[in-house]
Parts: C-alpha cells; sequence; structure tokens
C-alpha cells in the first residue's frame, strides 16, 4: 500500500517538475521592432531618412549650443553668463575636455546624425523600391553626413570616420582633417552624381536637401581648404540657375512667416506644435531654442552677447536713403537703438517692453550691453521659451553670394563680377553700391583686390553676423594663424587675449573618448 | 519528541517522590509573558522536581532556601532560590543553541548543520532602528553586510552583501514567505519572525540566477498555538539633519568681495538680506508608527492578522511618506495534507524632493531672501547681483506638486502533501502585484534664476506590474542509522509584466484662484506614453545534504535556470555548488573542555546573475519619431540604441573556508571565514565611444570580470556579572576587489573621475595630484619641468597662493595628460559592535559601525570653496582662510571667474573612513503585579537615538551615503546624509 502510494506520488511529482515548457521564455518585445525586421520597403526608407533629418532637432546642433561654439567663440559675439563654465567655453578656457554643453554634446549629436546617416546608406540600396525614389533617399543622406562631417572639421579639425553602422565595441580612431574633407567630397560628389534630387520640392517636402544644397555644401567644402576654383564651380550651379534669388525683405531670413523661400538654400525646419523635450518620440520638441538663451535677461537668458565694434561697424555707413542699416536694428539690441533707429515703427519696443535709454536702464540691463536680437521671436511674442517656430537657415544664398566673390578674388577673376555679388547683398538691404557708399574707405575697397577681400569680410559679418559662419570664415582668412590676424581680433574682441596659437583654433576631443580609445584617438595637440 | 519524554519522567519522577515539606509554588513565563507549560522544576541536587501547568503553574514540596533549577528545550536554565514567596520566574530563550533552525530556501535545517555562510538576523535588534524600513534597520546586524541610508522619507537603503558581486544590480535577492519580491518600503517590518542572510555561493545556489548578490530570506510571523494575543508597538522618533556650516550674509560679502577684487572686478552690489536657507528648508522630522498583531491558534491551524500605519514627515520641507499595511497569515493542517496563505496589502503615499535641498543650501547666497513679490510665483532666487542658478528649495516644492501613490498587493498560498514522514511534496503560488499612481502639477512660478517660460503643466503616471511564481518541490528527510539524508527536487516558473502610462497636457486654467489640474482641463499639448517590460524565468533546482553521526558533512546543489532576457542561445545557465563540513567537536577524541562545538567547513559555488531589462540584448528601431517637413511633422524612424545580442550570463564563483566555535560553557562563539569570488563577465551598463551614435544610454555589456576577497570575523561574548547580563558581538569585515577583465577586451577604462584598469580595484581615482600652494616667489620659479621649461596652469603661470598641481607627463602645460592614480573608493574593512545588558527591569543596547580606508572625493567641499561662480561658501574654520587672509592656510587665493584653484583633483579627496554610533537604546520592562492586574502580560517602554556620534575626518555632511554607480563609487555629490534622531517606544501584549 505505502509503496503504491510512494510511486503515484513520485510519478505525479516528476509530471509536475517537467511541466515547464521552454518556450514559454520567448517573450516578443511589444514596444519597439526588431532592427532585423526593418529596411524592407520604400516607406521604411523615407521614414528612415526622416530620421536622419529628425537628428538635427537635438541641442548639441544650431537648435542651442553649436551657436554658442560659432558666434560667441568668434569675435561676433561674447557670454557673460553666470554659468562660468559655459562662458569659459566662448573664451578659449578649456579646462574640463569633457564639459558637457561645450564639447561632448556636439560630438555626441554629431555622429548619432552619421549614424543614421549611416542606417540609411547600409540599409536602403538593398530595400526593393522604385530606383529613383531611392536615389534621392540616399542623396540626402550624403549630404547630412556631410554636414555633420563639416562641423567636426570645424570644431576639432579631425575626427574618427564612421561610414558604415558600427557595433558596440567599436574604438574610435584618428582621421586627419584631410582625410574627412576628403569624405566630405566625395559623399557630396556622390550625390550630385546621383542627379536625384530637384533644385525645388513641391511645398509637401519643402525642407528637403534640394541639388542646390549638394553644390552649396560641397562648394562651402572646398573653400575651406582654399580649393577655390573647384568651390567657384559648385556656387555657380546656384548662381546661373535661375531658382535661388535674395528675398526683398531682408527678415523673411529670420521669421517663421516666409520660409523656405527663395533665398533659403538649406535650413532646420523649426516647429513649435510640439512642447515636449527632444528625445526620440512622438512628441519630442522640434523648436529652436537659442532664442532663449540669447535674449535680454528677464526674457531670456542672456547667455550669449554681441560684440560692440559690430554696432560701431554698421553705423559708419548710411543707407542710400540716408538712414542707418535696418541690419542692424534686427541684428543687435544696444542702448541707444531707439535713437539710431527712431524711424522704425514702434522702435522703442521689445516683448512689449520699453527699451527706450531710459526703458533700458530701468530693466536693469548694463549700458555697454548688446543683446543678439536676429532670429529672436519678438516680432510676433514677448517672450521666449524653447519651442520658437522659426527656422534657422543653416545656408542662404546672400551667403552663397558671398563665398562666390570671395573665389572669385581668391582665383584672381574679375574684380567687377566680385563687386556685382557683394553690390546685390548690399543693396538687397538697402545699401549703396560699393561704389556710391557715403564712406570714402568703402568707396575705395573697389580699387584692389586686397582691399575688396578685406572689406568683403566686413560685409559678410554684416550680412550673416550670429548666422554661424564666422568661425569657418575667420579660419579660412587665416585670422587664427598668426599673432598679426590674433591682434586684429583682439581689438573687437578681448576673448581673444586667452587664444594660444596652434591650440585654441580647435577644441580638444572629448577627453572620455580619448580615454577610451586606447591610445587610437588622440587628443589635439597642446591639450 | 524529546521534550515529551522528559515530560513523561518528569510527571513519573514528581509522582514518585514523597512530599514531606512546605508547598514551594510559582509560575514561569516567557518573555512576552505568556506563560510556560511543561517547564522542568527541579530541587537543586535532588530528583525532586515537576513540571509546569497549562497556565505555566507549578507546586512542589521543599523547604526554605532551596535553589530550584527550571529547564526548557531551547531556553536558558535559569536557578531560584525559594525563600519562601511564590517565584514569577521568567525564561528567556537560549541563543546559544545549536538547534536553532535556519531557512535555508526550499528546506529548512538546523544552524549547527550548516556548511555555508548563513547570518541570521536578530529581529529584535532590527526593532531597535528608529527607521522604517527593513533595508534601514538591517545596517550592521549581520557580516558582510553593508546597508546604506538614503534619508529620504519614503526612500529605501541600499544594501550590498560582501562588496560588490554584480554591477549591473547590486541588491540582493529578497524571498518573503517563499515569494521572490523586494519588499521595498511597503513592507512592515515589525511583521518579521526571522530573517537569515545567504552569503556565499553554496548557500545561495538554490536560487541560482539572481542570487548572486546574496539572498535575504524572510519569514513573517505566524500563529502560535495557544490564546489570541494582541500585541501593540508604538514608535515616535524625531530627526534633524546634519547641516553644512555655511557663512552667513556678512561673512559671504567679505568673502565674496575678496574674490572679485582679486579678479580685477567690482565687487556685487549685494542685496541686503541673511536668509539662513537650512533654517528655511529644514525641520524636525517625526515618524510615526503603530502597529498592532493578533496571533493565535490550535492544534490545527494557526493565524497572525496585523495592521500598521508609518508617517514619515521628512526632514526637508516637501517630503512625507504614509504607509498603511496590513497582513493576514493562516495556516492549517489535516491529515497528511497542511496549507497556508501569507497576504500582505499595504498603500504607500509619497511626496517626494523636487530637488536636492543639500545641492542648494551650498549654492544658494544668504543675500537671497525666500519671498521676492517682483518675480513671478513671488519666490526669491538668483539674479544679477546674486548670480546663482540654485533652487530655491521652497518655491520648488510648493510651485511643483507630486504625490505618488502604490497600492501593493503580495502573498503566496501553499499546500503541503506528506503521504510519508519522510517525504512531501509542496505546491507553492504566489503574486506581488504593484499599482502606482503619480500626479504631478507645475502652476505658473519660477524657482531659479533664468527659467524659460512654461504653461500650466499636468502629468499622471499609472504603472502597473504582477510577478507570478509557481513552485512545486518535493522534499525528503530521514535518517538511515548514523547517516542523515535530507534533499529536496523542484521547479519554479517565474513571470513579470509591468506596463507604463502616462499622459499629461499643456495651459490648464485657473477658477476662483486654484487650478484645474486634471488632465480633462488641459487646453493644448496632449502627449502619452505607453510601454511594456515583460519577462519570465524557469528554473529545474535540487540540493541534497547528507551527513554522518551529525560529524561529516556533505551538501550537493543544482539549479538549471533559463532566462528570457537573453538570446536564445545564451538563455540557460547551470549554477552547481558542494559544501562539506567537519564538526570536530563531535568526535570521540575530541575531548577539550572548554570547547563547546567546533565545527570546520568549506563550499564552492557557482551563481548567476540576468537582472537586466526583459530585451536588452535585441536591438531595435523606433519608428515613432518625427521631423518636420513641408510644414507638418513627418513620421521618422531609426535605431537609435546600439545592443549586445550576445548577451550572456554574469556569474559568480565563490569559495569560503571557516570554521564556528563555541567556547568556554557557551559564553563565547567565533565564526571566522575567508572568501574568494570571481565575477566573471559582469553584466552592466557600459558606456561606449560616443562616436558610435548611440543614445539613450549605454548598452548593457559583459563589462568586467572581477575579484572579490576578504575575510570575516564574528564573536560574541555574554556572561553575567552580579545582576547585570551583558553580551557584546563584533563583527568584522574586510574586502578587496580587483578587476581581472573589461569589456569590449579593454585593458583599461575611462569613466569621470575614475579609471579601472586589469588587476587594480575598480574604480579607482584618477585626478590631478597637488603639491600644496605657492608660497614664495621661489617656489614659482622652481615650478619647471626637467629641462627647466616653465610649467603653465590654463596656459598661464602660477602666482603666490595658487594650487601646485604636479605636471605628471613633464611637458610644461597642466593638461588631461597629468592625471594620475590618487584614491580608492572601496573600505578595506567593515566593523560593527554590539554591546548589549540587562539588569534588573532595565535593558541597555548600543550598535556601532564603521568603514575604514576608502576615500570619499568630496563635491559639496569642491562647490563650496569654488569661488569660480557665485555660491555661498563653507565657512572657513580658524587657520583655513583663504591665502590672501591667511598667508599660511591650506585654502588657495580665490578668484571669480577663474577656475585654475578648482580643478577636479586630490584637494577634493579625503579619508572616508569613520566609525559611528548607529543606535543606542534604554529599555524598562514591566513585572510589577499592577501590570497584571490590567490584563497586559508585557509592557515594555524604551528611548534610543541614532547616529549620535559620528567619528570621521570626512568634512562632508555624512561619510556614509549611498551611490550606486560602480564606475563612479565614492563621490559625494550632495549626497543625502544620514539624520540623527530620537526615538521614544512601547511595546505591550495581551
Amino acid at each position: 500500500m505505502k509503496k503504491i502510494y510512494l510511486n503515484t506520488f513520485i510519478v505525479a511529482a516528476v509530471a509536475f517538475l517537467s511541466s515547464c515548457s521552454a518556450s514559454l521564455l520567448d517573450i516578443e518585445n511589444p514596444n519597439q521592432g526588431n532592427v532585423d525586421l526593418y529596411w524592407q520597403t520604400a516607406t521604411d526608407a523615407q521614414h528612415g531618412i526622416n530620421g536622419c533629418y529628425s537628428a538635427l532637432y537635438k541641442e548639441g546642433t544650431w537648435m542651442r549650443w553649436l551657436s554658442f561654439r560659432y558666434d560667441l567663440t568668434s569675435d561676433e559675439g561674447h557670454s557673460t553668463s553666470p554659468w562660468m563654465e559655459l562662458g569659459q567655453w566662448t573664451r578659449f578656457e578649456y579646462n574640463n575636455y569633457n564639459f558637457w554643453e561645450g564639447n561632448n554634446i556636439h560630438w555626441e549629436h554629431f555622429y548619432m546624425g552619421i549614424f543614421r546617416c549611416n542606417q540609411v546608406l547600409d540599409n536602403v540600396p538593398g530595400i526593393d523600391m522604385d530606383e529613383d525614389e531611392k536615389k534621392q533617399v540616399l542623396a540626402q543622406a550624403y549630404f547630412l553626413r556631410a554636414l555633420w562631417y563639416f562641423q567636426i572639421n570645424l570644431l576639432w579639425e579631425k575626427g574618427t570616420l564612421v561610414t558604415s553602422v558600427q557595433d558596440t565595441g567599436y574604438t574610435p580612431e584618428n582621421a586627419s582633417e584631410e582625410q574627412i574633407w576628403g569624405q566630405i567630397e566625395k559623399d557630396l560628389t556622390t550625390a550630385i552624381q546621383m542627379n536625384a534630387l530637384p533644385d525645388r520640392w513641391n511645398d509637401a517636402n519643402a525642407g528637403r536637401v534640394t541639388a542646390g544644397a549638394l553644390h552649396a555644401l560641397l562648394g562651402k567644402a572646398y573653400m575651406q581648404q582654399g580649393k577655390f576654383a573647384e568651390a567657384k564651380t559648385e556656387f555657380n550651379y546656384l548662381i546661373s540657375s535661375n531658382q535661388w534669388d535674395l528675398v526683398p525683405n531682408w527678415m523673411d531670413n529670420f521669421t517663421h512667416l516666409n520660409e523656405n523661400n527663395m533665398e533659403g538654400v538649406f535650413e532646420i525646419q523649426f516647429d513649435d506644435t510640439n512642447k515636449g523635450d527632444t528625445g526620440n518620440e512622438l512628441s519630442m520638441a522640434t523648436g529652436f531654442q537659442r532664442t532663449q538663451f540669447y535674449a535680454p535677461a528677464g526674457i531670456g537668458w542672456a547667455d550669449g552677447k554681441a560684440r560692440r565694434w559690430l554696432v560701431d561697424e554698421y553705423l559708419k555707413e548710411k543707407r542710400a536713403d540716408g538712414t542707418n542699416d535696418l541690419r542692424l536694428f534686427n541684428s543687435i539690441l544696444y542702448r541707444g537703438v531707439t535713437e539710431d533707429f527712431s524711424d522704425v515703427t514702434d522702435s522703442e519696443l521689445y516683448y512689449n517692453r520699453i527699451i527706450t535709454p531710459a526703458g533700458w536702464d530701468a530693466l536693469e540691463w548694463a549700458a555697454e550691453d548688446c543683446f543678439i536680437r536676429k532670429y529672436n521671436t519678438s516680432y510676433y511674442r514677448d517672450y521666449e521659451d524653447y519651442f520658437a517656430p522659426n527656422n534657422y537657415r543653416i545656408i542662404r544664398y546672400a551667403d552663397i553670394l558671398l563665398n562666390q566673390a570671395e573665389c572669385i578674388l581668391e582665383t584672381n577673376g574679375d574684380i567687377n563680377d566680385a563687386i556685382a555679388l557683394i553690390d546685390q547683398v548690399r543693396t538687397r538691404a538697402g545699401m549703396t553700391k560699393l561704389a556710391d557708399s557715403n564712406v570714402a574707405a568703402i568707396r575705395n575697397s573697389i580699387q584692389s583686390r586686397d582691399a575688396l577681400l578685406k572689406r568683403m569680410q566686413m560685409e559678410r559679418t554684416l550680412e550673416l553676423c550670429f548666422e554661424g559662419w564666422r568661425w569657418a570664415d575667420l579660419k579660412r582668412w587665416g585670422l587664427l594663424d598668426t599673432q598679426d590676424g590674433i591682434n586684429e581680433l583682439k581689438e573687437r574682441d578681448p576673448d581673444f587675449n586667452n587664444f594660444v596659437l596652434d591650440k585654441h583654433r580647435r577644441l580638444p576631443i572629448p577627453q572620455i573618448e580619448v580615454d577610451n580609445s586606447a591610445g587610437k584617438l588622440t587628443q589635439n595637440p597642446r591639450y | 519528541m524529546m521534550k515529551k519524554f522528559l515530560f513523561l519522567i518528569l510527571v513519573l519522577c514528581a509522582f514518585t517522590i514523597q512530599a514531606q515539606q512546605v508547598s514551594i509554588t510559582g509560575s514561569v513565563n516567557d518573555t512576552d509573558g505568556f506563560p510556560l507549560i511543561g517547564v522542568n522544576v527541579v530541587v537543586k541536587g535532588t530528583l525532586n522536581g515537576t513540571v509546569t501547568d497549562l497556565d505555566g503553574r507549578f507546586t512542589l514540596e521543599g523547604e526554605n532556601g532551596q535553589t530550584l533549577v527550571f529547564s526548557y528545550v531551547g531556553m536558558n536554565t535559569i536557578e531560584r532560590v525559594f525563600n519562601g514567596t511564590p517565584l514569577h520566574v521568567v525564561m528567556t530563550d537560549d541563543d546559544k543553541t545549536l538547534e536553532e533552525v535556519v531557512v535555508i530556501g526550499y528546506q529548512t535545517v538546523k544552524k549547527a548543520d550548516l556548511t555555508g555562510a548563513v547570518s541570521v538576523v536578530d529581529a529584535n535588534q532590527m526593532k531597535k532602528s528608529a527607521s522604517s524600513t527593513i533595508g534601514n534597520q538591517l545596517q550592521g546586524l549581520a557580516t558582510g553586510v553593508n546597508v546604506r541610508s538614503t534619508g529620504r522619507a519614503g526612500a529605501d537603503a541600499a544594501i550590498e552583501i560582501r562588496g560588490v558581486g554584480t554591477l549591473s544590480d547590486t541588491k540582493p535577492l529578497w524571498i518573503v514567505d517563499g515569494m521572490i519580491m523586494d519588499p521595498g518600503v511597503n513592507f512592515n517590518p515589525a511583521d518579521i519572525e526571522s530573517m537569515q542572510i545567504l552569503k556565499d555561493a553554496s548557500a545561495a545556489a538554490i536560487y541560482g540566477s539572481r542570487a548572486a548578490n546574496g539572498v535575504i530570506i524572510i519569514t513573517t510571523k505566524r500563529g502560535k498555538s495557544g490564546p489570541m494575543r494582541v500585541s501593540v508597538n508604538v514608535k515616535e522618533t524625531f530627526e534633524w539633519s546634519p547641516r553644512f556650516d555655511l557663512m552667513d550674509a556678512s561673512e559671504y560679502k567679505y568673502y565674496s568681495d575678496i574674490a572679485y577684487k582679486e579678479a580685477g572686478r567690482n565687487p556685487l552690489n549685494h542685496p541686503n538680506y541673511d536668509t539662513n536657507w537650512q533654517d528655511e528648508v529644514l525641520r524636525t522630522g517625526i515618524i510615526q508608527d503603530y502597529n498592532v498583531a493578533l496571533s493565535g491558534g490550535g492544534e490545527s491551524g494557526g493565524y497572525y492578522v496585523s495592521g500598521g500605519y508609518n508617517k514619515n514627515k521628512g526632514v526637508s520641507y516637501g517630503n512625507e511618506f504614509e504607509r498603511f499595511s496590513f497582513r493576514v497569515n493562516t495556516e492549517g493542517k489535516r491529515g497528511m495534507f497542511s496549507f497556508g496563505e501569507n497576504l500582505s496589502y499595504s498603500v504607500t503615499n509619497t511626496d517626494p524632493l523636487q530637488t536636492n535641498p543639500y545641492n542648494d543650501f551650498v549654492r544658494l547666497m544668504p543675500t537671497i531672501s525666500v519671498y521676492d513679490e517682483n518675480n513671478p510665483g513671488g519666490y526669491g532666487y538668483g539674479h544679477a547681483t546674486a548670480d546663482t542658478y540654485a533652487v530655491n528649495p521652497i518655491a520648488r516644492e510648493n510651485l511643483e506638486r507630486q504625490e505618488e501613490k502604490l497600492h501593493r498587493i503580495n502573498g503566496s498560498v501553499w499546500l503541503q502533501f506528506k503521504p510519508l514522514p519522510y517525504i512531501s511534496y509542496k505546491l507553492n503560488a504566489g503574486i506581488d502585484y504593484h499599482f502606482f499612481g503619480k500626479s504631478w502639477f507645475r502652476g505658473e512660478g519660477n524657482w531659479t534664476q533664468n527659467q524659460e517660460y512654461r504653461a500650466p503643466e499636468s502629468q499622471k503616471e499609472r504603472t502597473d506590474s504582477l510577478t507570478e511564481l509557481i513552485e512545486h518541490t518535493i522534499n525528503f528527510d530521514k535518517d538511515f542509522g548514523k547517516h542523515h539524508i535530507d534533499a529536496v527536487i523542484g521547479t519554479t516558473y517565474q513571470h513579470y509584466k509591468r506596463e507604463f502610462l502616462w499622459a499629461s497636457r499643456l495651459n490648464f486654467p485657473m477658477f476662483n484662484g486654484e487650478y484645474l489640474t486634471v488632465l480633462d482641463a488641459g487646453q493644448s499639448n496632449m502627449q502619452n506614453a505607453n510601454n511594456i517590460q515583460e519577462n519570465a524565468m524557469i528554473s529545474y533546482l535540487g540540493r541534497l545534504n547528507y551527513n554522518y553521526d551529525n560529524k561529516y558533512y556533505f551538501s550537493a546543489t543544482f539549479r538549471r535556470d533559463g532566462t528570457s532576457r537573453l538570446a536564445k542561445d545564451n538563455r540557460w545557465g547551470t549554477f552547481p555548488s558542494f559544501s562539506a563540513a567537519w564538526r570536530i567537536s563531535q568526535e570521540q577524541f575530541f575531548n577539550v573542555e572548554w570547547v563547546n562545538d567546533l565545527k570546520l567547513r568549506g563550499n564552492w559555488g557557482k551563481l548567476g546573475n540576468a537582472a537586466i531589462d526583459s530585451w536588452d540584448y535585441l536591438s531595435t528601431v523606433n519608428t515613432s519619431m518625427i521631423t518636420v517637413i513641408g510644414g507638418n511633422l513627418q513620421p521618422a524612424s531609426a535605431q537609435v540604441r546600439l545592443k549586445n545580442y550576445d548577451l550572456r550570463w554574469e556569474t559568480k564563483e565563490t569559495t569560503n573556508v571557516g570554521f564556528d566555535a563555541v567556547f568556554l560553557d557557551y559564553r563565547l562563539n567565533v565564526s571566522a571565514e575567508y572568501y574568494v569570488s570571481k565575477s566573471k563577465d559582469v553584466l552592466t551598463d557600459m558606456p561606449i565611444a560616443i562616436s558610435t551614435g548611440n543614445q539613450e544610454g549605454a548598452p548593457k555589456a559583459n563589462a568586467a570580470s572581477l575579484k572579490n576577497s576578504g575575510f570575516e570575523f564574528t564573536a560574541g561574548w555574554k556572561d553575567k556579572v552580579g545582576e547585570v547580563n551583558y553580551g557584546v558581538i563584533a563583527n568584522v569585515t574586510t574586502l578587496k576587489n580587483k578587476v581581472l577583465d573589461l569589456g569590449y577586451g579593454k585593458d583599461v577604462y575611462y569613466s569621470g573621475l575614475t579609471k579601472s584598469e586589469i588587476g587594480n580595484p575598480l574604480s579607482m581615482y584618477y585626478l590631478l595630484k597637488t603639491d600644496g600652494l605657492f608660497r614664495t616667489q621661489a617656489d614659482i620659479d622652481n615650478y619647471v619641468t626637467s629641462n627647466g621649461t616653465p610649467i603653465l596652469i590654463d596656459e598661464r603661470r602660477p602666482q603666490l597662493g595658487d594650487v601646485r598641481y604636479i605636471d605628471t607627463d613633464d611637458d610644461g602645460n597642466i593638461t588631461s595628460n597629468d592625471r594620475q592614480i590618487v584614491g580608492n573608493p572601496w573600505a578595506d574593512v567593515q566593523l560593527s559592535l554590539m554591546f548589549n545588558a540587562e539588569w534588573k527591569n532595565f535593558d541597555f543596547s548600543m550598535m556601532w559601525y564603521g568603514q575604514f580606508g576608502n576615500d570619499i572625493y568630496n563635491v559639496p567641499l569642491w562647490q563650496g570653496r569654488y569661488y569660480a561662480d557665485d555660491s555661498n561658501y563653507i565657512r572657513y574654520k580658524k587657520g583655513e582662510e583663504p591665502y590672501q587672509v591667511n598667508p599660511n592656510s591650506d585654502t588657495p587665493r580665490i578668484i571669480k571667474a577663474d577656475g585654475r584653484n578648482a580643478k577636479e583633483s586630490d584637494r577634493f579627496l579625503e579619508n572616508g573612513s569613520f566609525f559611528r554610533m548607529k543606535n543606542i537604546q534604554v529599555g524598562y520592562n514591566f513585572t510589577q503585579p499592577f501590570i497584571r492586574n490590567l490584563g497586559i502580560q508585557n509592557l515594555r517602554i524604551y528611548a534610543a537615538g541614532n547616529n549620535l556620534i559620528t567619528i570621521t575626518k570626512y568634512r562632508g555632511l555624512d561619510p556614509d551615503f549611498v551611490r550606486t554607480d560602480v564606475w563612479d563609487r565614492g563621490t559625494d555629490s550632495f549626497e543625502f546624509p544620514n539624520m540623527r534622531s530620537f526615538m521614544v517606544g512601547l511595546d505591550l501584549t495581551f
């Protein structure tokens, strides 16, 4: 009896013990699809290239901090931020090479953008889809990858070259500035040769990379390397076409009221619909944040300010109608602006605050402060936030015209061609032609190539200040290479007193990336 | 069995002895005041004796002046002289008994038979802690267990067993009444009957995976046979936070002005306030803890029902916690079947802190006012003449309203079938259900300088999670002559699912001065989020224990685990362990009178860990992003995170050798052991190259292999001097860790302030090394490289009063290449000491805990002496003033907007050793007759203090803080300190 009991028990027990099926361990991820199963259809490719654009909505890009590198580090601007390290990183005081907002965030977001482009470039060729559509997708990805590498060269003058999706064990290794320029040229040339992108997209696709953007970026890449002849050919693509022109109202380049217009060559499409953070989700924010950082105290954070010499430079010359240059009014806010521009309607109101000298003092703004007005949203509201809707124009036609003028002068082309391009930009802003300026030195600048080159440099900053190109310009013009150049910059921006030759023309590579590269990615010289 | 037999003998004895003298009467109770039935009462030196009856009373014949001996299995034998009045004897549990039963997972064994490292925590000691969570109460009560408090109301402590075993999750595995679950802050510690900690591989191996950090087994109270007992516990605790010694307004202005002038700037035009932010934000915390428990039972079953309420008003403004808990444990028996259930329900309400006030204390100047009607919201914060971004904690706690509510039901039912005395089958099924809700609202108003405009926002979260567990086990237990065999085999299946739902809106209207905060009232920007975590594990387990004549012990354990959290090929892991022991004292030849028991033991075992997220091995594509094209939001996709598909089980192999001994008539007991454990393929987040483009967190990786080794030593002494009973227990643990391997084949890995290198301890401080200040021009002139090049600090030559950094690479520039290993975040030794004594009705106890040999990077000190930006400053002690004030001090020149003298360096690395009186307590037991007359069995009142004395050189708030990032273990980045507290309490049983 007992034995039967025991036997039954053992049988029952064994049955129980073996009752678990290993298939209970096969649990699918219901949140996101497996990456191996993606990249099958044209829609996957389209959403994938959209993912590449989505990388622009990150704080390390022009959305927020990149302007600190290009505008504030250059002689156009400076920072008096009480956040000491933030300020230091605009005046060549790089102590902590891992400073997130000054350094690592750029590295991370640029390479994140490259990662997304690499996903498209690795996977889309294998998708069974319309070949023209496929080429369009690939060409856009080549452009965006080149755009990111361009920034890497401007900031660090070296990097690591990642041209396909890497696995987690990837170790970065030195890629020289030349190697990276080579990759940029290759990507853009490949995209141009595909001949897939239109000069102008339909409204539903406005904001995508155009053929003109490919040529413009390639031209700029050539220029940065001193290959002015090659650059000239690329810029000529835009200038000889009738697809681009200067917009009559200069302010249309900075508001959300006339975006993707004739002048826009490549713009970040900002939008204020979403008010979340900048994560990777449906509610991610896609607004312009820099406006909050540049706006004066009480409205924004006044972390970035303009240097006074710019104001003085604008005021030197009158418009054709004898008034002051409206580009000053719309670029920089300084004490006394209401007096210099008393002819402008409502000039004394700014974010609905009175900014006459008395109002200025009542707002407790320092008398010497010059705030950056360009791109702010005071034209339609009385506050700033992290969600400004106005597109940031990375490349606009006026910039290309001035670039082309420079290429003509650098290649000893016809000086009159260069003058005509510069005049085109000046007259749109209501200024006289160079030859007719009320300032003798400007009139005389057309007399020689060197003088015109120097004048062109000033014309660029008057037209393009705080649009992110000054740092590239200073490098290209060699001002960072010699003590004479630095001395010239020091006069405009005392931050250059900290500048050490052959050191501060580039940022330190994020230290953590150098540390964990097993010696393959070396730190920049003197850091 | 034995007890019954003795009882019979004694009953017989009692009848056979002729009564001829006076009648000696009395009663015997246990410490809870309950009558003890069947206690042997014998007149010393005679065969004259009796046993107590159902009421614990006894009567026997004897003479005045005779000594009676009271004995009972499991209790201390007591002798009392009869002098004519009835004797009321209280017998205490016999701690020295080796018959103590220890739960080791699916089985119980006698402590004497243990072959692995197991600590038994004294639940009575835990009660003495002022804290109301299990974790916090555990500190110092067992060797090799390090508990660090987080100091926030409603947050649990961090527990580590024998150092860092696994880096991914240092939490031990908790088993509550057979259910795998983290008791957390919801659990009422008053319900604990016993607690055992399985520290080594052989002890924990039955739990296989997840046991790599050790296992803590909790058994909750159950009804004991007898009439209903009602016990009531009341505790009131008052808590105070340690404070920084910060400057007041006049000192602040004085030093701020010096720093500004040094930088060639005009001093600030300081506002005329003098706010003591610590006074404004910190308060006396009050913890109220009430518990009522009813228990009882009979032959066929027992019950335990309890209810508890705990309220914790945190020491910091805006932090509160409240817990209601309820438990029912019952068990019953009929024939071959027995069954039981444990069920608990709790609700916690938490108002968590929105900011770290300790950070704000240092960064908020005294010249800022708490309220300022000119600011949106009406609170004061940084501005142009008090230029800080610190958060006004009062403002933030008021403007940001967060409430968290967690309902938790957990418990298990079990059914046991025992067809034969030596074999049984048990089915155990349990659940652990959490329902979490969070409401968050922010109205208009600011708490810091330069806040961007944000419309009123409301967020709601609902998360529910369910763990289900089913276990089948078969137990075998039989003696064959002198051979004893017991064994268990079983299978378990565990499934976990958690679903998170979140929604928010912007723009909430105000009615009658109050916001509507329910989501429906929001006018724009609907957002939501939803995600699921789900995983499962299947295990097969078995253990065989064998002993011969209670002398030779052998045990083998086996567990095979399959987890859904790893890829199919790597899913299954096998975790065996073996142990053996020799109880020398049982040998015939062993005849040392002063040694009562001596056991040698050794074991080896392998454990596993895969405590990662459900799909950490799977690379996915995020298909729900957007971008803006053509003025509209368009769908966008990309792989955002990189993952390691080939993740495999983390394993930990441990070898243990030790002995347990009892000496000198059970007065001294000593345990010692040496352990070496190798953690291989440790699973943790390991940041990868940024240039991969990976975002949203480092992928999990098999990041490192580590070796931990050390000694553990416990000694307890117990004796009596006159009428004073006292005991002393000392626990010492040493630990040493060494990196054997690093993930992705690296030899060295850097993270923030630390460097991990094969052959060295993990995460060593890697910073600039300093060598005092430049005090003379000669010091500066001599600051040159080996070839005479002047050394530059931030491209400048130093001045008098600057910090001298060592130019390690001798290149003439102080850069990141000059970093060196300058400190170790790991303690060498942990020590705890417990002392307790009883005298008449009084009892006294004290517990000290310390750790020694670690370094702490003191971020508050760095911030509080960082004149480069504007913040408040930590007050200088005499002789410590900065160079400008006192050229002989070690504090450098203070300069506004210049970080040269505040670089991350060994200047802020401090000795983290401390020794602290964690607890001191005095109690009084009422045994007076009037208590009995009130129907009270037991009444005890007590008072206790926690963390009242700390001996340390560390200059931060508290050297004993929690930081779980293994790559940066010892950095005090404004971590929350332990509170000082005073507690009064009352235990009542009737």
